[in-house]
């Protein structure tokens, strides 16, 4: 049925704050999405929590159909990470529901530990470069496909002490170029046909994600699992930088079970485990394996 | 002598070591007792992942049991800088650092469960505004007799580790089987002797030399006159008819890979080439929370002379270009070439490293050094 009125001007205004976040602040989008749905709950009026579930529900829907519909709002990206980061919130809306049986304390509590959700997610980029910045050795050369603001900040936080090049593909390549010309990093943009013709003189490949699957494989932008592939034939790491609210409760077996509409120009892949070396997220560093233990413990 | 030994290479004497150190002096046993452990372990008078593991626990035991210190967060203050000085002594012997990141994790558990002061676990998904701060500075009286219970049982678990280990060999060494393995480790010998010793049709052992310390020889010695001692140079050669590898482990890596004595590579990758699967045997006090993002780091070597005698060097250079001479302590094996870790509590696979590694050390412990 049609909105309401009321609640139409609710959705506009949470839809403005979530694209003001993403384009101002440069958040990423699940968690500018998750900042949107706490703007739901301050600004919501419903007296009962299945009223309140009722209306982040609402919410994640609006998201999701309307960042589907602007087309500069996603940056080419699918609304996979979006859903991952707003199922997130949702769940952890439910667990709270579930701990308080006194509808204020309950709200409280849900606006006080969203909050503080919030900021740790607003921190994750940054606690993941730290993490990863190690494994980018002096000396090396690390081949980037797709333009990731996660692995991006990798890069800034190992180029602070490492001198090293970059190699980028050439679909994202010039927007990779101009990021990377500040940190005073040498970039070749490469055609992505010649990935297998330059990947013997690269020393690792650095990923972002638009989700983590269950089984710890990856769906990025088309063109990945070819990366990966072709990264493991010559026996390369392949490193994915991905926040945990990525992580997404599909188990794709082929790539014909991501959800893609334009069939002949898809524009992700699902790259399985095997292809992956190591995993860093805002939870630690993680081998594939240990990606679905995690999931497991929050759907438990 | 002592005054080197405690400022190896890159040693800070800032503030806080120099307040421990003074902390540490209040106790002349103790003190003497770290002062000796550091400059063992420095002058390599203390080696090997088991040694090391075992001296640094009677260590820390001291320091528990016999030190005053009032709060968890000062024990753990005290162990941090405890263990920073072990490991700067002798970085490659990685077992020290996990001891004393297991006796922090016997710390925190024994302190949250006394004091109801909040979980232990790492962060995770379903961590929801939940901030990583648990407060560690309550008094509890307890706490020195609980931890000091883990620690002797910790000390109890590191020098019988190789029991249960050997115990599983009958498992995996079969009748008329032929085994390859390298290096003279006691875990090796004491697992290869009780599969053969329960067997009808004993095992054929194939050691490898492993130049140019010849463990290899000593490790033959020890098996009888049936194992055969090979050079590097046939391991190739003879793979394809070996059934199972059993390799010795120094070190067991954050991701699955690991160190093993100097050899370890060639053997893995012969063995990979012929599908023979390869067994590597770690007791849990060997695996270690850290990546191997630099390959380097773990890059000990040993005295060239072993090599190449000093006299057969010539002293004038041909063309002005000095020799290098390179006697590598270890290898670092990728996860993908181990099949199975037999360890005291079972064996794991490689992917599994990750899980026992969040049940022995708590995440934040991790860069303890």
């Amino acid at each position: 049925s049609p909105p309401s009125p009321m609640e139409a001007s609710g959705d506009s205004a949470m839809f403005e704050e979530f694209s003001g976040l993403v384009t101002k602040e440069d958040l990423a989008i699940p968690v500018a999405a998750i900042e949107a749905l706490l703007g739901v709950i301050k600004r919501s009026k419903a007296a009962t929590m299945h009223g309140l579930d009722e209306e982040l529900r609402r919410g994640r829907d609006v998201l999701v159909a309307a960042s589907a519909k602007e087309e500069g709002l996603l940056r080419g990206r699918t609304t996979m990470s979006l859903v991952s980061g707003c199922e997130l919130m949702m769940r952890h809306a439910t667990r709270t529901f579930l701990e308080f049986s006194d509808f204020d304390e309950c709200k409280r509590a849900l606006l006080v530990r969203g909050e503080a959700f919030a900021r740790q997610s607003r921190a994750s980029r940054d606690r993941i470069a730290e993490l990863a910045h190690p494994f980018i050795r002096d000396g090396s050369r690390v081949l980037v496909h797709g333009r990731s603001r996660v692995a991006l900040a990798v890069l800034a936080r190992a180029a602070q002490s490492k001198r090293f090049s970059v190699v980028a593909t050439e679909s994202d390549g010039a927007a990779v170029a101009a990021d990377l010309r500040d940190l005073g990093l040498p970039v070749d943009i490469i055609a992505d046909a010649a990935v297998a013709y330059f990947m013997e003189t690269v020393d690792c490949v650095l990923l972002g994600a638009e989700g983590v699957v269950e089984n710890g494989g990856v769906v990025n932008k088309i063109g990945t699992l070819v990366v990966a592939v072709c990264a493991k034939s010559l026996d390369k790491p392949v490193y994915v930088a991905a926040e945990a609210f990525k992580f997404a409760r599909i188990f794709p077996l082929k790539q014909r079970d991501l959800p893609v509409t334009d069939t002949l120009r898809p524009p992700i892949d699902y790259t399985p485990p095997a292809y992956i070396s190591l995993l860093f997220t805002n939870l630690g560093v993680l081998t594939p394996a240990a990606v679905s233990d995690e999931l497991i413990r929050l759907y438990q | 002598r002592y005054s080197r030994a405690m400022s190896p290479a890159g040693a800070t004497h800032d503030e806080e070591s120099v307040s421990n150190e003074a902390w540490l002096a209040k106790w002349p046993a103790v003190h003497g007792q770290h002062r000796k452990l550091v400059a063992q372990l420095y002058h390599g008078e203390v080696t090997g992942a088991r040694a090391s593991a075992l001296e640094t626990v009677a260590l820390v035991r001291s320091i528990v049991g016999t030190c005053r210190w009032k709060t968890a967060a000062e024990l753990l203050g005290r162990l941090r800088w405890l263990g920073t000085t072990l490991v700067e002594a002798a970085p490659q012997q990685l077992s020290v650092g996990n001891v004393l990141r297991r006796v922090s994790l016997f710390v925190r558990e024994e302190y949250s469960r006394l004091s109801a002061a909040g979980s232990v676990e790492g962060p995770s998904l379903g961590d929801f505004g939940a901030e990583d701060t648990v407060s560690l500075d309550q008094v509890v009286p307890e706490l020195r007799q609980n931890v000091m219970e883990q620690i002797l049982e910790l000390y109890d678990d590191v020098e019988t580790a190789d029991e249960p280990i050997a115990a599983q060999g009958p498992q995996h060494v079969h009748d008329n089987d032929v085994v390859m393995t390298l290096g003279n480790a006691d875990d090796v010998f004491a697992f290869l002797s009780t599969a053969r010793r329960k067997s009808a049709a004993p095992a054929e052992i194939i050691v490898v030399e492993t130049a140019p310390s010849k463990d290899g020889l000593r490790l033959a010695a020890r098996l009888g006159p049936s194992a055969v001692v090979v050079p590097e140079s046939a391991v190739f050669a003879l793979m394809s008819r070996v059934h199972k590898v059993i390799l010795p482990t120094h070190a067991v890596l954050a991701d699955g890979s690991l160190l093993t004595p100097a050899a370890g590579l060639l053997v893995a990758l012969a063995a990979r080439h012929f599908a023979v699967p390869l067994l590597c045997l770690a007791a849990l006090y060997k695996l270690a929370p850290i990546y191997p993002h630099d390959p380097d780091h773990f890059a000990h070597h040993r005295a060239p002379n072993d090599v190449l005698p000093y006299a057969l060097i010539p002293a004038t250079p041909l063309d002005n270009s000095p020799t290098f001479v390179l006697n590598p302590s270890f290898d670092l094996l990728p996860p993908h070439l181990v099949d199975l870790y037999i360890t005291n509590t079972g064996p794991h696979q490689p992917s599994y490293v990750y899980r026992l590694l969040a049940e022995l050390y708590s995440h934040h412990d991790h860069h303890l050094v």
